[in-house]
């Protein structure tokens, strides 16, 4: 599955810019809105569907589909987001790109869980997440966080930070050498 | 005997062909009168001339003939954004540099054109191109960016705007100021800080309503007021409290400015202000800001319980910070604690909250990586004060001044050493 949109998002924005009269595709609309919610840019996704015409987006459900996401994440209505991703039956391409939106969106519910929460109960989980409580159990299992005795609590530990960039010594010396020649001067 | 006009279009060419473009920018200024009275000819001059070759003659034209009044039966502006689109995809660059003040006449006059279409989306690329066009190089301001930066308002299409507004500005175009006085310095930060408030980046948009509100000024500007107003909100958003303006902001602040804003100033101090004076926000169509302001209390309240409080109950934080109940309250941190604004445990079974300190142990490459930045920065800023310097060193004016005054000096010391001399 392809998760890079960013090349196609600029195509799209310069589609938008350079169409005649101001107004561009349907298509266009749909894709760029939906991949700015996966980017999580919930600023761009608000102007881009204030400045879609008001005839365009009252004849194409599934452009208000889209949007009815991007109101669910910008209240940060998890629970909700979840019902919406799944309540309409998605067209190509732009389903392609809600199928990656729905496994980011659970993706960075999962990871504020684990960084905020020392004790959570299992039905705000399965709210955050839009999974049942199986499919919970098997990821917590995953990412080794202990169930407490009564089945009900979780406890979570925060994920792993990612590996830190590495850069050359010859560049790191590059830059003192710069530093220090600034300074004597 | 040649009409004016056909001489306009004959010392078009001959300079434009010898390369002289300064004198053809002279005889432009001069010509001014003979484009507008010969309306009904313009088309057929713009046939004869080339966009490449005589781009400061068709440029010229252009802005004449756009810039008669709407009534003129001989100007067609159903062709104005095409061929105003055509001119700037394929003038010579160099050539145009040499008349600045006509092509940034040209880009305003196309931007109020659609604005009154009421489509400005599509100026927007046009206006890049523009820019790109004259600017001599990345960091250069011209009168255009406020061009841009209001269409992007008004079309909601903020993201082309930003590699303008991201990029530091170290030098102002030759038509800003002079008859333009300071309105598209103003305008550009004024319109730029919009924009960042309206994507939210509170930092970099409370930066350029600074900028506005400390232009050296011996009076009011209606621009200085409206961005002092905003000034005031996103700092209310950002640091709780409204921060003072910097010391060199002239006088004309003080004394006009926070009379007139009194509504925001009380805002500070009272959550009630908002309903009381209502009908002065909503009419300077800031209402939305102040809704902004009034929920980041709640954030600020929430912060301030981190520095009194190592655990607290979830139910206590919503009294304390008058929120509905725990719930709220914990959707509340949880929020806060996504966006990066606080460091904080929250534990369900028991309903607690543990305040952290910030992990961040600052020894991380990160963190150096921040640091080389920030060092890189300084290092390229302090070059630049030293050009600076150097050019106001050679400036004949300066040296004159500084000349002169040592030589008052000198003559008083030659009287001394003649006396020292005569004991």
């Amino acid at each position: 599955m392809i998760t890079n949109f960013d090349k196609l998002c600029t195509e799209l924005e310069k589609q938008e810019l350079e169409a005649t009269n101001g107004v561009a595709s349907i298509a266009t609309y749909a894709q760029l809105l939906a991949i700015y919610l996966y980017q999580n840019d919930l600023c761009n996704a608000k102007f881009l569907w204030k400045r879609i015409p008001q005839n365009i987006t009252s004849s194409n459900p599934e452009l208000m589909a889209i949007w009815a996401i991007g109101q669910k994440l910008w209240k940060k209505d998890l629970g909700a987001t979840y019902l919406a991703l799944s309540a309409y039956t998605w067209t190509e391409p732009v389903a392609n790109i809600i199928r990656a939106l729905e496994e980011k969106v659970r993706e960075r519910a999962f990871n504020l869980v684990g960084r905020s929460y020392s004790s959570i109960s299992m039905d705000t989980v399965v709210l955050m997440t839009g999974l049942s409580r199986d499919a919970i159990l098997q990821i917590c299992r995953d990412r080794k966080w202990d169930i407490h005795a009564d089945g009900v609590t979780i406890i979570p530990t925060p994920p792993s930070q990612p590996a830190p960039l590495h850069t050359s010594s010859e560049d790191q010396l590059f830059k003192l050498t710069e530093f220090v020649s600034f300074l004597e001067n | 005997m040649a009409s004016p006009l056909e001489q306009f279009v004959n010392n078009v060419r001959t300079t434009s062909a010898s390369g002289n473009f300064r004198e053809l920018c002279d005889i432009i200024g001069k010509s001014d009168e003979v484009l507008q009275r010969n309306s009904a000819h313009l088309n057929t001059v713009l046939e004869t001339l080339d966009i490449q070759q005589h781009s400061l003659g068709v440029l010229a034209v252009l802005v004449a003939k756009f810039s008669l009044p709407q009534s003129n039966p001989d100007v067609d502006r159903t062709t104005m954004f095409q061929q105003i689109h055509d001119f700037i995809s394929n003038c010579n660059g160099e050539q145009v540099r040499f008349c600045p003040e006509l092509y940034a006449d040209l880009c305003h006059l196309l931007t109020d054109h659609l604005v009154e279409l009421k489509q400005p989306i599509r100026g927007i690329e046009i206006l890049r191109k523009a820019i790109r066009k004259i600017q001599l190089f990345d960091s250069q301001l011209t009168s255009i960016h406020a061009d841009l930066c209001q269409l992007c308002l008004l079309s909601k299409c903020m993201k082309p705007a930003y590699e303008f507004l991201d990029t530091d500005v170290t030098s102002i175009g030759s038509e800003l100021g002079g008859v333009n006085d300071s309105k598209h310095f103003l305008l550009y930060y004024y319109y730029g800080g919009m924009i960042y408030t309206a994507m939210k980046n509170y930092d970099r948009a409370l930066y350029f309503f600074e900028v506005v509100v400390t232009v050296p000024a011996m009076v009011v500007s209606h621009i200085m007021l409206e961005a002092y107003k905003k000034y005031i909100l996103v700092s209310l958003i950002l640091h709780g409290k409204i921060q003072p303006v910097p010391k060199y902001t002239s006088q004309v602040v003080c004394r006009f400015l926070k009379p007139l804003s009194v509504a925001y100033h009380e805002l500070a101090t009272s959550q009630h202000t908002a309903i009381k004076h209502r009908e002065t926000f909503v009419r300077d169509k800031n209402m939305g800001l102040v809704n902004q302001v009034l929920s980041s209390m709640y954030k600020k309240n929430i912060q301030r319980l981190t520095k009194t409080f190592l655990t607290l109950s979830l139910s206590d934080v919503a009294s304390r910070v008058q929120l509905t109940g725990p719930a709220q309250a914990e959707s509340y941190i949880l929020n806060m604690i996504e966006e990066g604004e606080i460091y904080a445990m929250i534990n369900q079974k028991d309903g607690m909250v543990v305040f952290l300190d910030s992990p961040e142990k600052y020894a991380s490459p990160e963190t150096l990586c921040v640091l080389e930045q920030q060092m890189a920065a300084c290092t390229k800023l302090h070059q630049y004060i030293q050009e600076m310097d150097e050019q106001i060193q050679v400036n004949p004016q300066y040296v004159k001044k500084s000349a002169g005054s040592h030589d008052e000096d000198m003559p008083a010391t030659s009287q001394n050493s003649k006396t020292a001399y005569s004991m």
